[in-house]
């Protein structure tokens, strides 16, 4: 059997002479946000304690170098992928290093004044595990080849799971971290033994040759059995990654428990490294059998828009809305996955841009207004919050409206573009538009009441919600920075929807090119 | 003169947007100075109406006019076109006349104003937009980018505790039929474009594609969008957002909420629906036909159960809303052309009731009619008022809102005779609740002394200036409706002889 799986995958010169080259360039960005962890980790040690306040300066300008190296990052020349076909370096990576990296440093430049209010003192660890996060986040999302990703999901996982019980003192921060580890673990193994299976049955872990095999044998066989547990399995891993229902469980205790700047990295950044490396793995690698996994993710998404939504409704702490929210959105996420056309592709990775700037800047504002021990979570502390700080409602307010899908910003585009995905690709994946539209308008309602506790509710009590000190009454100036990026990117990105979609597309466009670059 | 080349549209559109911007960002500058900067935007912006409408007064022009044209986002169909034809423009110049009438108004708002007129200059703005739009999707955007001005309205300026709620509710009903819409426009972009041509939602170019659908396609197409009209018109199981955002909306506000977006609703049932699929709509027509009229019966009897001035006005405004979709599905000249006028006449008379009716509540610090009562002889002048935009409410011959209501009772006579009978039973019953109205403030017996404001005078100076325009607007049209139907009425009959041709071209 093995011989002739051999048999099938042709060795040609060229094959021959990538052996011996190595395209170092194509990995610019991970070797400044990698190598940031250790300059970070070296900067702890070496820096004095008064000095202590550079690191974070140091970690945000080796993930703003990691982002802007996408510039000069090497691309070959006909898309295709690196290092032993490891790595995929093309549009599609460097657009998501933009997502990634970019946002990872924007979390970076919002932290210290969140962990100076919480008294964290280990600044240096904290850094460093952010960026070894980011680093396995975009590695994820150029993995071309299952070992790769394997290990790309593991590096960013562990360090979530310190992350998420970071705060030393906190109970809830610890169960978060706790619980992340103990069921991540487990879906990892669960996704670990798919790619096995699917080893099994193809005989490859590269991207391109189980393909390849799928092309050709779809699930014919013997080996048919293997790669339909194999992607069953890959599938509950996914589907516990961007916390699908009924696999969301973990999500709002972890999203709450964890330090807010981790939650917005898990919120933005993990959602979009799973989504992006599913886009290659479900429509490309798993492509030739379509018709076997779009059912399943066509369930997962119409209960994972209902669920998500409907429990959003009553939730009381704004984290946990926010979580339930990103549970609603992995669901809008789906659609893009399973009406597989050229629109839902581009469209899925604009949304995922989009989701990004909203969804940071909702995060930036809960930061800016928690309290030191945790307070200040509830949807009650947020009445009156156009009084104390306009521009701090302003920017929730704008990033709720655009996760809510109210034009002209970016979440009405990424949802007109997904759902007209899901129109154009026909057939019952019009259900996923309309269930998409009616679950829109109960997400407006649980939105919409955050914007009413802002403008129109007033405080419980006022002598309590009074800032302590001048300084709790404005956030850092870094901390505005981020806001003031992430409201612009909303309605930036909404108005200059094209140019956004183009990009996007361009990034999408190798999804159907690994088909044919590997083909023959 | 190369008037044409100058976006005119485009700036009718966006200059009240860029005022609103510069009043929430201007916090240092004097508020006296920030209103009369407001106002002579609204002013200007009045002006801009009038002279987008002035090529089709006086002759016989048809089709859009003016208009501009920019490449937006094309892979699902989405240009930037904005046009003008002259049913658009006469209800640009209301609602630029209306956002006038709100922001000279809203003048005395106590809190935040400068956010008040902010506000109102940019739903004035989307509203606008609504009308000028000639691109399905850009229709789409402008139509939800009204929805955020007009929850503020109501959320942070209500009038009772309950503003929140009947805020969200608002948002929820029209969201609720607008996304329906949405769905429609993006199936229409992926589904009529032909084979091997670009995605369009070009109004004009969408009209031609329509006609290769087949017609159960064309069905659930108009229904999408009778989702987002039915709401927003509203008709009758749909209404209940609307007695609570209007009783609780201030004043100001309403002359925007209840003057101006209602007629959103009513020209997207014309322009989307009747001329978009007039196959589907001749279909729906008896339907809808059903539910204006039960609109129109049911909002007369309510308003006549009604004790809260407020709660009779926003009744009475749903259910003349009702009678104007009844013009529209008669879906004949002189029903749509009566509804058109209708538009324009309800859109001055409910606002200037609103604002009289808050008038007299600075005077008498109730809503309540049975509180009130026998005011006639301490504020003559105010009661004056009231009765003539009672009367013209009502319907009288001589005042602006007879000639709608003859037209489209005569249209709806040539649709069915039947309805156009039950239609003036409910005439009569408006003439009943209004007289009931201002025969329960104005006359009968004194009111309780203590509930009233003894040091308040009759109409004051800024009252006079706010009333005495509109009042002469309505004696106006009342004399000659030939200015709007004499404009209007080549252009509704050359739409509908199109449509008719194309749905029975197929």
């Amino acid at each position: 059997m093995i011989s002739s799986i051999l048999a099938q995958v042709k060795i040609t010169q060229a094959d021959l002479d990538a052996l011996g080259k190595v395209e170092w360039g194509a990995l610019w960005p991970a070797w400044l946000a990698g190598g940031g962890v250790l300059v970070v980790l070296l900067a702890d040690m070496v820096l004095p304690k008064s000095q202590r306040w550079l690191i974070s300066w140091v970690a945000f300008v080796m993930l703003a170098l990691a982002t802007a190296s996408t510039l000069w990052m090497d691309m070959p020349q006909n898309g295709a992928a690196v290092f032993q076909n490891m790595i995929s370096a093309d549009e599609m990576s460097r657009f998501l290093a933009v997502i990634v990296l970019g946002v990872s440093a924007l979390i970076v430049l919002a932290s210290p004044d969140y962990l100076s209010r919480i008294g964290i003192e280990a600044t240096g660890e904290y850094y460093a595990l952010i960026m070894a996060a980011a680093t396995g986040m975009w590695l994820l999302t150029v993995a071309a080849h299952f070992m790769v990703f394997f290990v790309a999901l593991e590096l960013f996982s562990l360090a979530l799971y310190i992350l998420c019980g970071f705060l030393p003192r906190s109970i809830r921060s610890h169960e978060s971290g706790f619980k992340y580890f103990l069921l991540s673990s487990f879906a990892s193994a669960f996704l670990l033994y798919g790619i096995a299976l699917i080893f099994g049955a193809t005989g490859s872990t590269a991207y391109s040759q189980v393909q390849q095999y799928l092309a050709t044998n779809h699930i014919a066989g013997n080996n048919g059995i293997l790669v339909l547990f194999g992607l069953g399995m890959v599938t509950v891993g996914f589907a516990f990654k961007i916390s699908a229902i009924p696999f969301h469980m973990w999500t709002p205790d972890v999203y709450e428990g964890a330090p807010t700047p981790v939650t917005a990295l898990m919120a933005v950044g993990t959602k979009t490294a799973i989504v992006a490396a599913f886009l290659r793995v479900f429509t490309g690698v798993f492509g030739p059998i379509g018709d076997q996994w779009k059912p399943i993710l066509f369930t997962l998404a119409i209960i994972t828009m209902i669920g998500g939504n409907l429990l959003a409704v009553s939730q009381q702490n704004i984290k946990r809305l926010l979580a339930y929210s990103a549970v609603a959105h992995a669901g809008y996420l789906m659609i893009g996955l399973v009406a597989d056309n050229t629109l839902s592709r581009s469209g899925l990775l604009f949304y995922l841009l989009g989701y990004t700037v909203m969804t940071l800047g909702a995060f930036a504002v809960v930061m800016a207004v928690e309290g030191p021990q945790g307070e200040n979570l509830q949807l009650s502390d947020y009445a009156g919050l156009n009084k104390r700080h306009p521009w701090l409602a302003a920017v929730m307010t704008v990033s709720l409206l655009s996760l809510a899908g109210i034009p002209p910003t970016v979440g009405f585009f990424g949802k007109a573009f997904l759902f007209g995905a899901a129109i154009q690709s026909g057939g019952w994946n019009i259900a996923l538009a309309i269930v998409g539209i009616v679950t829109s308008v109960i997400a407006a309602f649980y939105y919409f009441r955050i914007i009413v506790q802002m403008y129109a509710a007033q405080p419980i009590n006022e002598m309590e919600i009074e800032p302590a000190s001048p300084r709790a009454g404005r956030p850092a100036p870094s901390l505005g920075f981020v806001l003031f990026v992430a409201v612009v990117a909303t309605l930036g990105l909404g108005i200059l929807a094209n140019f956004a979609l183009d990009w996007a597309n361009t990034a999408a466009s190798v999804i159907g090119q690994i088909a044919t670059t590997r083909g023959s | 003169m190369t008037f044409s080349d100058f976006p005119l549209v485009t700036i009718t559109i966006f200059l009240p947007f860029v005022a609103a911007t510069f009043l929430l960002t201007a916090s240092k500058l004097n508020i006296r100075a920030l209103y009369w900067l407001s106002v002579l935007v609204a002013v200007v912006n009045l002006v801009l109406a009038f002279v987008l409408l002035s090529p089709f007064l006086g002759n016989a022009t048809t089709g859009f006019k003016w208009g501009e044209e920019v490449s937006w986002v094309k892979q699902i169909g989405l240009r930037y076109q904005v046009s003008v034809d002259s049913i658009s423009a006469w209800l640009i110049v209301l609602t630029a006349l209306l956002g006038l009438v709100a922001v000279f108004a809203g003048g005395g708002v106590a809190e935040r104003p400068r956010y008040f007129w902010a506000a109102l200059l940019s739903l004035e703005g989307a509203v606008i937009g609504v009308f000028a739009s000639t691109n399905l999707l850009l229709f789409y955007i402008f139509w939800e980018v009204m929805l955020i001005p007009a929850y503020f309205l109501i959320s942070s300026w209500g009038e009772t505790n309950f503003r929140v709620r009947a805020a969200i509710r608002f948002v929820l009903f029209t969201l609720a039929g607008s996304l329906f819409m949405l769905v429609g426009i993006l199936f229409l972009a992926f589904v009529t474009t032909p084979a091997g041509a670009e995605f369009s939602l070009d109004y004009l170019q969408v009209q031609k594609n329509i006609a290769n659908l087949s017609p159960e396609t064309q069905n659930w197409l108009f229904l999408a969008f009778a989702a987002a009209f039915i709401v927003k018109v509203p008709l009758l199981p749909f209404h209940s957002w609307l007695p609570d955002a209007y009783a609780e909306a201030p004043a100001p506000a309403l002359a925007l909420i209840a003057g101006a977006m209602p007629k959103t609703g009513a020209y997207g049932f014309l322009r989307f629906g009747v001329f978009l699929f007039p196959a589907a709509a001749a279909e729906f027509a008896p339907w809808l036909s059903a539910l204006a009229l039960g609109g129109f019966i049911y909002g007369a009897l309510a308003a006549l159960g009604e004790r809260d001035i407020k709660r009779v006005l926003a009744y009475s405004s749903f259910s003349h809303m009702g009678f104007i979709a009844l013009g529209i599905f008669a879906i004949n000249s002189q029903g749509v052309n009566g509804a058109v006028l209708q538009m324009i006449n309800h859109g001055i008379v409910t606002p200037a009731l609103f604002l009289a009716a808050a008038a007299l509540y600075t005077r008498t610090g109730t809503n309540r009619l049975d509180l009130l009562g026998g005011l006639q002889d301490r504020w003559p002048r105010l009661g004056a008022l009231f009765l003539v935009l009672c009367l013209a409410s009502l319907g009288l011959p001589g005042l602006n809102q007879f000639a709608g209501e003859f037209l489209i009772i005569g249209g709806s006579f040539l649709a069915s005779p039947i309805y156009a009978a039950i239609a003036v039973v409910g005439v009569v019953l408006a003439a009943w609740y209004f007289m009931r109205l201002f025969q329960g403030a104005w006359h009968g017996p004194k009111p309780d002394l203590l509930q009233i404001n003894a040091g308040a005078t009759d109409m004051r100076r800024a009252e006079f200036v706010l009333f005495v325009p509109l009042v002469l607007l309505i004696v106006l049209l009342g004399v000659a409706p030939s200015l709007v139907t004499g404009v209007l009425d080549p252009t509704v009959n050359e739409w509908l002889r199109q449509t008719t041709q194309l749905a029975l071209g197929r």
